[in-house]
C-alpha cells in the first residue's frame, strides 16, 4: 500500500507510474508555466497554505504527523514541535519579501526529496514556487507523505498555483521513470540518501546536454559557546535547554542538527559540568518529547559505537572523557552526551547524541573546526556581544551557511543559503 | 587444574554439556584477574555472585582492546604474545592490543578448527602464504596463525610471498605454476586483498594455472584494504576460473585480533549438507565458541533469525576477555553465522547526500558491473 495515496490522490503507486506518465505530467506543467501567474497570487496561496501548516490543528498536518508516528516510531510531541520549528519562518511578511526579491523564470525543476527528515526541502520548494518555477518532486520511499499533503493543501488554497507542483513517487528500480524525470526537467536538485541519484547522474538530459544536477552534500552543524566562564547559572540553564531543543527536533536527522558543542573555557571542570547540565536538559526534554520507540540496526549500532568508545576510553583511564547515557543498561536509547575535553569536531551517530568539547580562544576554535570547512550547515552561537563579530567571521571563514542563536537552529529563514546557497544561486541565475 | 588447562582440555575434547559451566568459570577468572573487565562488569552490576548463566555474562566491546589495557594480573607480563589490530583507518597509535598470555591455547584453537574446516581430509600439502608470516610481522595474529597452519598442515613446498610492503603476486604465480606442474596440491593462505592482487596479476599475465586436485584457499579480511572490494562470491569464482580451485575448497575465514578463535565457511567439503552456493554460505564457529547476535540498543539477543551485532563467548580468550561484541552485523543460527558486514561509524548524514559520495557509489557500481 502506498500510504501517500490515502492522504493525497496525486501520488501514484510505483506500478502505475511509467515513463509516459512522467512525461505527460511534465508536459502538463510546461503548459501551465506558459501562462505566468501574478506574483501576488502565488504569495497569497503560499501564505494561506503555509499559514495552515503552522497551525497544529490544520487537518493535513495532523494526518501527516499521525502517519509518521505510525511509520517511523517518532513521538507525536516531538513531531509537533519539529513541524512548529520547520514552518515558523514562513510568515506572510517573509514570503512577501522573498517574492519581491526573486528572479522569476519559466523553468521546470525536478527535485529528489530526502527520506530521513519530514518536510526537509520545504524552503527550496517555496522559494522555487515564489520564483515562478514549476516543480516535479520525486519523494523518497520512507517519506512519501509530507509533500504530497502539502501539494494537496496548496491546490486547495489556489488550484492554479497548486498545479505548478507535482508530487510523484517511484522506486529507483523504475529506471524508465527516472530517465523520463531527468529528461523532462530543466534541472534537478537532489536531496536525500537515495540511490536514484546515481541513476540520475548516469542518464542524459533530454536535449543531450549535461544539464546541471544540483546536489546537497552531507553537512553538519554545531554549537559554539564563547566566554562560558562569564555566563550566569541561569543563563547556562537556559542555554542547555536551547541546545537540547536543537538536538532533539527531527531526531537529529537533518543537516540542521548539532553534532558537537564547543565550550570556551580554561576550566575543564566547568565544561564537564556544563556537559552534565546539558545531559539533564536533554533528559527533561526527552520526558516532554520522547525519543523514538525504535531504531534501525545501523543507527543503533552507530550509537552503541559512540558509547562504547567513550566508555572504554574512560575505563582505560582517559580522564578527559565522560560518558553520560540516557536510558539505563538494557533499556532503549534516550540520548547520549560524551564530554571529550579536546575532541576534534565529531560527527554524531544521531539518536540525540552530542559531543561536548572545550576550546580556548578564536584561533583554537578555527583550528579545531577548519578541517570540516565547507561541510558545515549551521552553528548556534552563544557569545558576549563584543565577541559576536569576530566569531561570525570565523564561522564564515569555515563556510557555515547559517548562524543562529541556540534553540533556533531548526528554523532558518526563507532565504537560508542551504548547502552554501547552491539552490538559491541557481534560481537567481537560470536560465 | 588451572582454568587454562581446563580450556585447553575442552578444545581438545569438546563437550557441549560442559560449555556453560566452563564459561562461567572463565568469567569468574576474568572478573578476578582482568581489572578493566572487572570494572566494566561492576559498572553493569554484574559479578560472580549474580552471574549464574552464560546469558548473564556481560559482553565487552572489542573497542576495549583499543582504548584500555586488557591486562591479566595472574600472568607473567613478559610471557605470552601481544598482537596489534590492523589499524587501517586510525593509524598506528590507535591500534588495539590483545595480549595472549597462553599462546598454546590460541594455537590449539586455531589448529583444531583449521583441521575441521580447511583440512577435513587430513591433507598435508604445499603452502603458499600471501600474508607475512610471524617472522616478518610478529604483531599480526593472522601471521601467527598462518605460521601454525604451515607447521601443522604443510608438506613439500612452502613459501611466503608477502612482506610489510605488500604481496609479490608475480612470485606467487610462479610458485603456483610450479606446484601445478608437479601436480602437487597447494593451500593458499592470505587476505582477500592479497587474493585480489593475485587474481589481477593472473588476469593480466595469464595463462591460467590449473592447480592439482585438492588444492584449496583460505581468504580472510573481506573488503578491508581493497580499493574495489572483491566479494566472497567473486573470490570463489576467480579461484575456480584462474586457479582451478573447486568452489567447495575456496573457504573464507572470519577472525579478528581480539578473538583467538575463528569461523570458516561451511561448504560441502567440510560440512555435509552445507550450501554449495557461495552467496548462501554460513560460517561455523568451533565448539568452544558461542555466537550471538545482539540488539545493540539494549544489548540483548536479537530475535531468532534477526540481524544484530555479532558477539561471541570464546573460551580460547581465557587470558583476556571471552565475552566480546564485535562491530560486525550478522545472523546467528546455532553455531552458524551469516556475516552481513561491518557496522559503519557515524558518518555522512543530514538532509542530503553529497554528490561526491554519490559519485563514489557510482564508481563502485561501475566497478562491480565491470567485474
Amino acid at each position: 500500500m502506498n500510504g501517500a495515496e490515502e492522504t493525497a490522490p496525486s501520488v501514484r503507486s510505483d506500478a502505475q507510474l511509467d515513463e509516459r506518465m512522467i512525461e505527460a505530467r511534465a508536459a502538463e506543467l510546461r503548459g501551465v508555466l506558459e501562462s505566468p501567474l501574478d506574483s501576488t497570487r502565488i504569495v497569497r496561496a503560499l501564505t494561506a497554505t503555509l499559514g495552515g501548516w503552522r497551525e497544529r490543528k490544520f487537518a493535513p498536518r495532523r494526518r501527516i504527523i499521525a502517519a509518521l508516528v505510525q511509520a517511523w516510531g517518532w513521538s507525536e510531541a516531538l513531531l509537533e514541535e519539529s513541524f512548529d520549528a520547520l514552518f515558523a519562518p514562513f510568515d506572510a511578511e517573509s514570503i512577501r519579501d522573498f517574492a519581491r526579491a526573486a528572479t522569476v523564470a519559466n523553468e521546470l525543476i525536478g527535485v529528489v526529496m530526502p527520506g530521513n527528515v519530514p518536510g526537509a526541502g520545504m524552503h527550496e520548494i517555496v522559494a522555487a514556487l515564489l520564483s515562478g518555477r514549476g516543480l516535479i518532486l520525486k519523494t523518497a520511499s520512507p517519506e512519501p507523505l509530507t509533500f504530497a499533503a502539502f501539494a494537496q493543501s496548496l491546490r486547495a488554497a489556489d488550484a492554479a498555483v497548486g498545479e505548478r507542483l507535482a508530487v510523484m513517487n517511484w522506486s529507483r528500480e523504475n529506471r524508465a521513470a527516472t530517465a523520463a524525470f531527468r529528461r523532462a526537467c530543466d534541472w534537478i536538485a537532489a536531496f536525500g540518501d537515495d540511490l536514484t541519484l546515481a541513476d540520475l547522474n548516469r542518464l542524459p538530459a533530454g536535449d543531450g546536454s549535461s544539464r546541471a544536477l544540483v546536489g546537497f552534500g552531507a553537512r553538519y552543524s554545531g554549537v559554539v559557546v564563547a566566554g562560558f566562564d562569564r555566563i550566569s547559572d541561569g543563563d547556562a540553564a537556559a542555554l542547555a535547554a536551547a541546545i537540547a531543543r536543537d538536538l532533539a527536533l527531527f531526531e537529529q536527522q537533518g543537516c540542521l542538527s548539532p553534532h558537537q558543542a564547543m565550550i570556551e573555557t580554561q576550566d575543564a571542570g566547568a565544561a564537564r559540568d556544563f556537559a552534565r547540565r546539558l545531559a539533564a536538559a536533554i533528559e527533561r526534554r526527552s520526558a516532554r518529547t520522547p525519543p523514538p520507540s525504535r531504531f534501525d540496526l545501523e543507527a543503533a549500532a552507530a550509537i552503541r559505537r559512540m558509547r562504547e568508545s567513550a566508555r572504554w576510553r574512560m575505563l582505560g583511564g582517559d580522564a578527559g572523557v565522560e560518558l553520560l547515557e540516557g536510558g539505563g543498561w538494557g533499556e532503549p536509547y534516550r540520548w547520549t552526551v560524551v564530554f571529550d575535553d579536546r575532541a576534534e569536531f565529531t560527527i554524531s551517530p544521531g539518536g540525540r547524541a552530542l559531543t561536548v568539547a572545550r576550546f580556548a580562544g578564536d584561533n583554537e576554535l578555527y583550528d579545531r573546526l577548519s578541517r570540516f570547512a565547507g561541510r558545515f550547515e549551521a552553528f548556534a552561537l552563544a557569545a558576549p556581544p563584543t565577541r559576536w563579530a569576530d566569531l561570525h567571521k570565523i564561522l564564515e571563514r569555515i563556510e557555515v551557511a547559517y548562524i543562529c542563536k541556540p534553540g533556533a537552529m531548526q528554523s532558518p529563514p526563507l532565504n537560508w543559503r542551504h548547502g552554501g546557497g547552491i539552490f538559491l544561486e541557481r534560481l537567481k541565475t537560470s536560465p | 587444574m588451572s582454568i587454562y588447562e581446563q580450556v585447553l582440555g575442552f578444545i581438545e575434547s569438546p563437550g557441549a554439556e560442559s560449555f556453560e559451566a566452563l564459561a562461567l568459570d572463565v568469567f569468574r577468572f576474568q572478573f578476578a584477574n582482568v581489572p578493566v573487565y572487572r570494572a566494566y562488569c561492576q559498572s553493569r552490576n554484574a559479578n560472580p555472585e549474580n552471574v549464574r548463566r552464560l546469558a548473564n555474562i556481560p559482553y565487552a566491546s572489542t573497542l576495549a582492546f583499543k582504548y584500555a589495557d586488557v591486562a591479566n594480573i595472574s600472568d607473567d607480563a613478559a610471557a605470552g604474545l601481544t598482537f596489534l589490530t590492523s589499524g587501517t583507518t586510525k593509524g598506528f597509535a590507535e591500534r588495539g592490543r590483545h595480549r595472549v598470555p597462553k599462546p598454546e591455547i590460541y594455537r590449539a584453537a586455531a589448529i583444531a578448527h583449521l583441521r575441521r574446516m580447511l583440512f577435513p581430509d587430513d591433507a598435508r600439502i604445499a603452502m603458499l602464504a600471501m600474508h607475512p608470516t610471524a617472522d616478518r610481522m610478529p604483531e599480526s595474529s593472522l601471521s601467527r596463525m598462518i605460521g601454525w597452519c604451515i607447521e601443522e598442515f604443510g608438506a613439500g613446498a612452502v613459501e611466503c610471498v608477502a612482506s610489510r610492503q605488500g604481496v609479490d603476486a608475480a612470485r606467487a604465480a610462479v610458485f603456483l605454476a610450479e606446484t601445478a606442474a608437479r601436480d602437487e596440491p597447494v593451500c593458499i593462505l592470505g587476505t582477500t586483498a592479497s587474493f585480489a592482487a593475485l587474481f589481477e596479476h593472473l588476469r593480466a599475465n595469464g595463462p591460467r594455472i590449473r592447480l592439482a586436485a585438492g588444492s584449496r584457499i583460505m581468504d580472510t579480511g573481506g573488503a578491508k584494504g581493497q580499493i574495489i572490494p572483491l566479494g566472497a562470491e567473486a573470490v570463489v569464482a576467480s579461484a575456480g576460473q584462474l586457479l582451478g580451485v573447486a568452489p567447495a575448497l575456496a573457504i573464507n575465514e572470519y577472525g579478528m585480533t581480539e578473538l583467538c578463535s575463528q569461523l570458516y565457511d561451511a561448504t560441502p567439503f567440510n560440512c555435509a549438507g552445507a550450501a554449495g552456493t557461495p552467496g548462501a554460505r554460513m560460517k561455523l564457529a568451533p565448539p568452544w565458541m558461542r555466537p550471538v547476535a545482539l540488539d545493540p540498543a539494549i544489548m540483548s539477543p536479537a530475535a531468532p533469525g534477526a540481524a544484530g551485532m555479532l558477539a561471541f563467548f570464546d573460551l580460547a580468550n581465557a587470558g583476556s576477555i571471552s565475552a566480546l561484541m564485535t562491530e560486525d552485523f550478522g545472523i546467528v543460527q546455532g553455531d552458524a553465522v551469516a556475516i552481513l558486514g561491518r557496522a559503519a561509524a557515524s558518518g555522512a548524514r543530514g538532509c542530503a547526500l553529497a554528490i561526491d559520495e554519490f559519485a563514489e557509489r557510482e564508481l563502485a557500481r561501475v566497478a562491480a558491473d565491470r567485474r
